[in-house]
């Protein structure tokens, strides 16, 4: 499964199509360490409230670090990504708080290729939401693009309370 | 605004059929073209999936949830609870105003935040936190310009759908002073957006509605598009979920297929933007809140039971029938005075009032607005047959509900005009007499509020100033003679 696989991934092609759809813009990297020098690139000098994963750690600086309710960006992990919706998903849960995920205007997810699943029906059970599971997590949120509304006269507007612009990495390890 | 508020009515009270007025010139426009968006992305929707096919499973779905839910929802109540979750169960809408206003108590909490939600809307539930002088604000835009204009949502999935930007504008300018361009739409969100991030960090208690609940864990399923559900269910220390209980279902399979079905019936796009999934309240180190509530509403559901309108209970509240509904897509939301509207509000607003009396289903002639055409039927995600329901129901209310006094005086009318000379001798002189009654409340020609014995009409719908001209003379005018 390595990034110079000559046959085109179906599966990633359909999740790319997606997310050209929603939009979200969408990063391949060879690596782990190569996301993580994508996703710094992608967050230059901004602010950032993070989730304390170790796929994270060495993206940006200390210093960049800011509360949730105060950062430019949030920079987080998927769990799962749903070829068919676009959708990624993630658990909260302690290291990883809803409000680092939801609260700034602009996000970057590392999504790592083997979290990527065909449909929603086995993404649910990728994240362990299924019967008979004893580490159900207790919050999981599927986000399929950017944050919108066509409350007023169907004008559609991206980003009214969560992140207005995505971007997924996607690496393999 | 047109229509009765819930606050004249008072809280806790199903809002059976306030008043119904004439066209607002404002509200065709945006209707039409909402219509039509939808319609384009209908036709995306089947493009993307076997829509027959889906159609059949999620009917299934729904009907295995209806069929069994005694059962379901012990399942669920117990799995809510293993999750460290609490669940209230509200016979009507009063006890369920009342459970969430004990739940704020019990909390101290006095700010809320709430998620956009239809059985909140049914069961009156800002009125009563209001009165209970918990300041609850609506944290979707749509239903936060409504809350503000003092309005009620017109559509089950775009509350606002029947403003204008420029009236949206207007409200933002009153609120802050400042000065915005109805045609900058993305300044109206982001002042929104301010406003509400405010609220939102400050709020004890987040009062949502749910999309579907899964018994076998005991998760609760809500999408959105603008991120607000996700903040209302995470930031404030308790969370209360108000829900009717035909919602549940069983199993995460279903889960699946109707959490795709819901935003392809209802926007044509396979996904929601956010969809959240929640079994019971914060674990450990997580920055959830620390209390989760399930408010299990019945409030007239247990009684469609295993009648002819179970089917009814199938509804995933997708709103696809009434973009669909030709009647609709003229009177608005609005028109039919009820929280739900269009072929779906026809059919279980009457239903539900009665609350398990039979002999209750009076009076409702709201199966009375549709043309029976069949286009709600074709757009239901779960194949409710609401055009068959609609004639049932017609059927039904015409028995019980003669209307004694009403027809008696149409048939009076009937047998004086039906005969010409009759006709001709009273017709000018009736329009003639009523006529300065009606003009000097009337406005634009329709008159909001009639004089007795007139009154009664007007309560429930607005009334044509009469013609001082009837036909007969005036095609005599325009016929130049005879």
């Amino acid at each position: 499964m390595a990034a110079e696989d000559p046959t085109p991934d179906p599966l990633l092609s359909r999740f790319r199509a997606r997310l050209e759809e929603l939009p979200a813009s969408l990063h391949e990297a060879p690596s782990l360490a190569a996301a993580r020098a994508v996703a710094h690139e992608l967050i230059g000098g901004a602010t950032v409230a993070r989730w304390r994963d170790a796929a994270l750690d060495g993206i940006v600086e200390h210093a960049q670090e800011a509360p949730a309710a105060e950062a430019e960006i949030s920079l987080i992990v998927a769990d799962v990504a749903v070829a068919d919706t676009g959708a990624v998903g993630f658990a909260h849960r302690a290291g990883r708080p809803r409000a680092a995920g939801v609260l700034p205007t602009r996000q970057v997810v590392l999504l790592e290729a083997n979290d990527l699943v065909a449909d929603m029906e086995s993404a649910l059970r990728h994240v362990g939401l299924h019967a008979g599971n004893p580490e159900l997590p207790g919050n999981v949120v599927f986000a399929a693009g950017p944050s919108r509304t066509s409350d007023i006269e169907q004008r559609s507007i991206r980003g009214v309370h969560a992140p207005r612009e995505i971007a997924v990495v996607i690496f393999r390890r | 605004m047109t229509g009765a508020s819930e606050r004249e009515l008072g809280p806790g009270r199903l809002v059976i059929e306030p008043p119904r007025r004439g066209p607002d010139p404002a509200v065709t426009p945006n209707l039409h073209r909402a219509a039509g968006n939808w319609a384009t992305h209908r036709a995306d929707a089947r493009r993307r999936v076997e829509w027959e096919q889906w159609r059949e499973r999620a009917r299934d779905i729904r009907s295995d949830a209806v069929r069994n839910l005694p059962e379901l929802l012990e399942m669920l109540e117990a799995r809510v609870i293993a999750a460290g979750g609490q669940v209230h169960h509200a016979r009507n809408a009063e006890q369920a105003c009342a459970d969430v206003v004990r739940i704020c108590r019990d909390a101290g909490a006095t700010r809320a935040v709430k998620g956009k939600s239809m059985t909140g809307e049914e069961i009156g539930l800002g009125p009563a936190l209001a009165l209970a002088g918990i300041d609850a604000v609506e944290t979707d835009l749509g239903e936060y310009i409504v809350q503000a204009i003092g309005d009620r949502p017109s559509h089950i999935v775009a509350p606002a759908v029947h403003l204008s930007a420029a009236q949206v504008a207007d409200l933002f300018t009153r609120e802050s002073g400042r000065r915005f361009d109805p045609d900058d739409t993305a300044a109206l969100v982001e002042y929104a957006r301010g406003v509400l991030r405010a609220r939102f960090l400050a709020a004890d208690v987040g009062i949502t509605g749910i999309n579907l609940a899964v018994a076998e864990t005991g998760t609760l399923a809500i999408v959105e598009s603008e991120g607000n559900i996700r903040l209302t269910t995470s930031l404030p220390r308790v969370h209360i979920a108000v829900m009717g209980i035909e919602k549940v279902i069983r199993d995460w399979s279903g889960a699946a297929h109707l959490l795709q079905m819901l935003p392809l019936a209802a926007h044509g796009t396979p996904a929601a933007a956010s969809t959240s999934f929640i079994t019971g309240p914060a674990r450990d180190g997580d920055d959830g809140p620390e209390e989760v509530h399930l408010v299990l509403l019945d409030g007239g559901r247990s009684a469609i039971r295993g009648t002819p309108f179970e089917e009814a209970l199938h509804c995933i509240r997708c709103g696809a029938c009434l973009y669909a509904c030709p009647v609709y897509r003229q009177v608005g939301g609005h028109g039919y005075g009820s929280t739900y509207s269009g072929p779906i509000g026809a059919v279980i607003t009457p239903l539900l009032a009665r609350d398990g009396d039979a002999a209750e289903l009076r009076g409702s002639s709201l199966p009375g607005l549709s043309t029976l055409c069949g286009a709600c039927v074709e757009a239901c995600p779960v194949k409710i047959p609401l055009d068959d329901q609609l004639v049932m129901l017609r059927h039904l209310t015409h028995q019980r509900d003669p209307a004694r006094a009403e027809a008696a005086l149409f048939a009076a009318w009937a047998r004086l005009w039906s005969r010409p000379a009759s006709y001709r001798a009273t017709a000018a002189t009736a329009g003639r007499a009523l006529r300065p009654l009606w003009s000097a409340l009337a406005r634009d020609g329709w008159q909001r509020r009639a004089p007795f014995p007139f009154s009664g009409w007007t309560e429930g719908r607005d009334a044509r100033a009469p013609d001082p001209e009837p036909f007969h003379l005036r095609w005599r005018r325009v016929r130049g003679g005879g």
